[in-house]
């Protein structure tokens, strides 16, 4: 049975890493944009990402545009197969319980 | 960690969720309104230059300018406001690959003389989709099929259509650069 990975089965982080992955690998999402986007708080997504970022899989860049610092992120290749065994593992949740309804 | 089926089942479509807004704000962002706007900069262009001894030459060159110049604003707002939100290491190289594509395939054209408008035209094509490869081995292998497919049915128009060509880069080329954009937006909405 598929084992299932605590840090990202957090809800806000696994959506986070479900907008992570959804963009091409090598590119990165910018923080406010991210924000909006999963209606979380500064605080809260920088505690997600700072734990994300931990477990290695996402980082984050900091830059400068326009003089504004910016940060952007990226899942990491760690991150995009953690992401995608987490996914399996969630279906083949679901498909045994399919399974055993037929059974039945 | 132990979930019940109920809780992957609301889970994944929470994923989804967040996958489906993501690809939005891609769509919203990316290059598939890009290609439509050069689809149909492209469809209505070269039906022009079909037609182009019948009609006077103002009403062929005029379009294509205006229509390129308003393409060419857009496609730069489009990645400002794209690079806002999206990194990608390689954006601004790629954007400096493609103005070194055209000076290259401009003064290309100059020394070796294209036979007519129809072989100036199908080198712009091969220019175009010659970066298009590039992009593809750099950042997306999807892109490279894209171009070489692209380019294997420029050539067939060319060879086996010569009369209809610009009709051919018209609806096939402008149609097929539509059809992509219209795909991507479905594919992520």
């Amino acid at each position: 049975m598929a084992e299932l990975d605590e840090i990202i089965q957090q809800p806000v982080r696994l959506r986070l890493m479900a907008a992570l992955v959804a963009i091409k690998t090598g590119e990165s999402a910018e923080f406010t944009f991210l924000r909006d986007l999963l209606g979380a708080t500064d605080g809260n997504l920088g505690a997600h990402l700072r734990r994300l970022e931990e477990a290695g899989y996402i980082e984050q860049t900091k830059t400068f545009v326009d003089r504004k610092p910016r940060t952007y992120v990226a899942a990491t290749a760690t991150g995009r197969k953690v992401f995608r065994d987490q996914v399996a593992a969630l279906e083949e949740i679901l498909k045994g319980a399919g399974g055993l309804k037929a059974k039945r | 960690m132990k979930v019940s089926p109920s809780e992957a089942e609301s889970v994944l479509a929470s994923i989804r969720d967040a996958e489906t807004q993501m690809n939005r704000a891609l769509s919203a962002s990316g290059g598939a309104y890009q290609m439509i706007a050069w689809g149909a900069i492209m469809m209505i262009g070269y039906t022009l230059n079909q037609f182009a001894d019948r009609l006077p030459v103002a009403l062929v060159a005029g379009p294509w300018i205006v229509m390129s110049i308003l393409a060419n604003i857009l496609s730069v707002t489009i990645g400002v406001r794209r690079a806002r939100k999206f990194h990608n290491p390689y954006g601004a190289r790629l954007g400096f690959l493609w103005v070194v594509f055209v000076i290259f395939g401009a003064v290309g054209a100059f020394f070796v003389h294209p036979a007519g408008p129809r072989e100036i035209n199908l080198l712009a094509y091969l220019m175009t989709m010659l970066w298009l490869a590039v992009m593809g081995l750099w950042v997306d292998l999807r892109l490279l099929w894209i171009s070489l497919g692209y380019t294997g049915l420029m050539l067939f128009g060319y060879f086996v259509l010569p009369d209809s060509f610009f009709l051919w880069l018209a609806f096939v080329g402008g149609g097929s650069m539509i059809g992509s954009g219209l795909l991507l937006l479905r594919g992520r909405a």
